[in-house]
């Protein structure tokens, strides 16, 4: 019976995981069509050859993300970041406080925890 | 009400608008490519942070560190106010249009966070570029910075980019949604110095004449216009001029505190005129100022006429040289520089060698520059002589002067005439006001002790015409029936004549001298008989 709950619970983890990683990449892709395909290029680059994986999954590691994206753009990988928070928030149901500073890996952590407490 | 008002931080741009820009308003600073806008509005921004107002950058063209590298150039420590969380640059740099509006909600995000009172948008044609039409545009800016920015006290500087070649501010609504707008040019001929001018400002009364900006190792300088005024002097002291026959027929010299204008020709001795005038002055132990444009101080010790002093030991006893050449400054920074020299300096005679070399550059400003230095001249009552140059290959003085003319109190023309083949001098007290003035056209020379009026020209005409050619009166024939080749071969034979006899007559005097001295007669007796003789 207990593992039968534990299954069940492991389960419902994994595909609210699946749907904020759906979410997440679906939020970034749409976020960093702002910068171009030049840049674009330069960020998943980034990403591949340092942590060898790509851009859409790095839901678990935000700083990655964060990272390349300064190196591409610098100060202005704010606005991509806050981008990707506003998508992300709208399509989790998450209320996005557009007038507060954005840290983006302690939201998409925050986002990450919430989703997979709360989405049945 | 008291309109609390904000500095730019440059000097001299905040006189011409009652002291700052209003609290809360968004003013558009706009201009060519290269003009100054980003060290205007760093000014602006590090300009609060000395007074604890924190300010955003937000930039969508220049990168942070190319920002943090031109401001240092000016002392600025930008990087410092980051440490301390004062001051924020938002490099959006490599964002596309579709991020624009991002962009602003991170401005508003950022402006809360650290409270900052003071912004600067780099530039307002990245922002319209991320609106489809331009009214869309117009009621999101006017929303956000009109009154988002406006209802937090947050003064706001918006860049505007004006192409080269072109004349317009902007797009055509930026300049109706700004409270204010400052418009920054490239000088004359796209060259350095910059013009500043305060296009719009509401609630303030503000001085839309164009102000020439520089750009210094302090960063940028707006220079004030030295003010045009009516000073009166009533002295009747005169003032010598040093030159030698000249003083006895302008009623002992040029009244104290008056303006006189030298004009004549390339090399005629207007600079001996002028130097001899300032080192009269100096002998007398008055100060002299000497500006020259032309001319370097090294020059200046080699002028004719200048052998028999020694000007360095004159210089910095009295003697003041300033050598500038006059397309590396406006006339508003070598105005102020007089102005600043005066001051530290106390002349009493003051010499601009010469005020047409700014005629070279700013022909259609020469009324207005000329009045601004008369009106500096008269505030400190100095006696001047400004020089003026004629075109030598013109016939007649240039335009610019006879506009200027009015601004003198004495006019001293200096001339070259032909006769027999030869360039001589003349000189015509023109014009002097309050004083009485020999009319006689003088002529001069120029030798090793420098300018020396010989006397009046009785036996000529003729030399202030165009045609710079003179006669004897007792020519044989009118100067209107010489016409033909040979009747100019006849005057010519009959000035040979003339030569000749003079040269024999001189011959003679010699010879007879001689011999009376042979025969032991006394030698002032022989004077006066011969001058006796001679007026028989």
């Amino acid at each position: 019976m207990i593992h039968k709950i534990n299954n069940k619970n492991q389960s419902r983890e994994f595909t609210n995981i699946k749907f904020f990683e759906k979410a997440y990449s679906s939020s970034v892709k749409e976020g960093m069509l702002i910068l171009g395909e030049d840049v674009s290029k330069i960020v998943q680059d980034y990403i591949e050859e340092k942590y060898s994986f790509q851009i859409e999954n790095t839901s678990q590691n935000p700083r990655a993300l964060s990272e390349a994206l300064h190196f591409a753009i610098d100060g202005g990988k704010r606005i991509i970041e806050r981008r990707i928070i506003r998508l992300l928030s709208k399509k989790l149901d998450i209320e996005y406080h557009s007038t507060e500073l954005i840290n983006f890996e302690k939201q998409i952590k925050d986002m990450r925890e919430k989703v997979l407490k709360t989405h049945k | 009400m008291k309109v609390e008002r904000v500095s730019t931080g440059v000097s001299g741009l905040d006189t011409l608008m009652e002291g700052g820009i209003p609290k809360g308003f968004t003013v558009l600073i706009a201009g060519n490519p290269g003009t100054g806008k980003t060290v205007l509005t760093s000014h602006f921004l590090y300009d609060g942070l000395t007074k604890n107002q924190n300010g955003i950058y937000v930039s969508f063209s220049e990168a942070d560190y190319s920002f943090y590298n031109n401001t240092s150039r000016f002392g600025m420590r930008f990087k410092d106010f980051q440490k301390q969380n004062k001051f924020s640059f938002l490099d959006f740099s490599g964002i596309t249009q579709q991020g624009v509006q991002d962009a602003l909600e991170e401005v508003l995000a950022t402006i809360k966070e650290i409270n900052a009172k003071r912004i600067v948008i780099d530039s307002f044609s990245a922002i319209l570029q991320a609106f489809v039409n331009l009214n869309e545009a117009r009621i999101a800016l006017h929303v956000v910075l009109g009154k988002m920015l406006r209802a937090q006290g947050v003064t706001t500087l918006v860049i505007g980019e004006v192409p080269m070649g072109t004349n317009n501010i902007g797009s055509g609504f930026e300049e109706f949604v700004a409270d204010g707008i400052i418009k920054l040019e490239h000088g004359i001929d796209n060259a350095s110095p910059f013009i500043v001018k305060v296009i719009k400002m509401r609630t303030t009364i503000i001085d839309r004449e164009p102000h020439v900006s520089i750009i210094k190792e302090q960063g940028m300088v707006v220079l004030p216009k030295q003010p045009i005024e009516l000073h009166s002097n009533n002295t009747f002291t005169r003032v010598q001029t040093g030159i030698e026959g000249l003083d006895e027929r302008i009623g002992g010299g040029l009244l104290e505190g008056t303006i006189s204008t030298v004009i004549g020709d390339s090399g005629v001795g207007k600079t001996t005129f002028a130097l001899k005038f300032i080192i009269q002055g100096i002998i007398n132990g008055e100060a002299g100022l000497y500006l020259t444009f032309e001319e370097t101080y090294e020059e200046l010790k080699r002028a004719p006429g200048m052998a028999q002093y020694d000007l360095d030991n004159f210089n910095g006893n009295g003697l003041i040289v300033l050598a500038r050449l006059i397309e590396n400054h406006s006339p508003d920074e070598i105005i102020e520089e007089l102005e600043k020299q005066i001051i530290k300096t106390r002349p009493k005679r003051i010499v601009i060698d010469s005020l047409s070399s700014f005629e070279h550059v700013y022909k259609d400003e020469m009324y207005m520059i000329t009045k601004r230095v008369v009106s500096l001249i008269k505030k400190y009552r100095l006696t001047a002589i400004l020089i003026n140059q004629n075109n030598p290959f013109s016939e007649s003085n240039q335009p610019t002067i006879a506009k200027v003319s009015s601004l003198f109190h004495n006019i001293i023309i200096l001339r070259y005439f032909e006769f027999k083949y030869k360039m001589k001098r003349s000189m015509v007290v023109l014009k002097m006001r309050a004083s009485y003035h020999d009319n006689s056209i003088l002529e001069f020379v120029i030798s090793g002790d420098g300018l020396k009026i010989i006397g009046p020209m009785n036996d000529y005409e003729g030399s202030l015409s165009d045609i710079k050619q003179v006669f004897y009166h007792e020519s044989p024939k009118s100067e209107d029936q010489i016409t033909s080749q040979s009747q100019q071969a006849k005057r010519k034979k009959i000035l040979q004549e003339l030569d000749r006899d003079e040269t024999q007559r001189g011959n003679r005097e010699i010879m007879e001298r001689k011999q009376k001295k042979n025969l032991g007669i006394d030698h002032k007796h022989n004077v006066r008989n011969k001058n006796k003789n001679h007026v028989t």
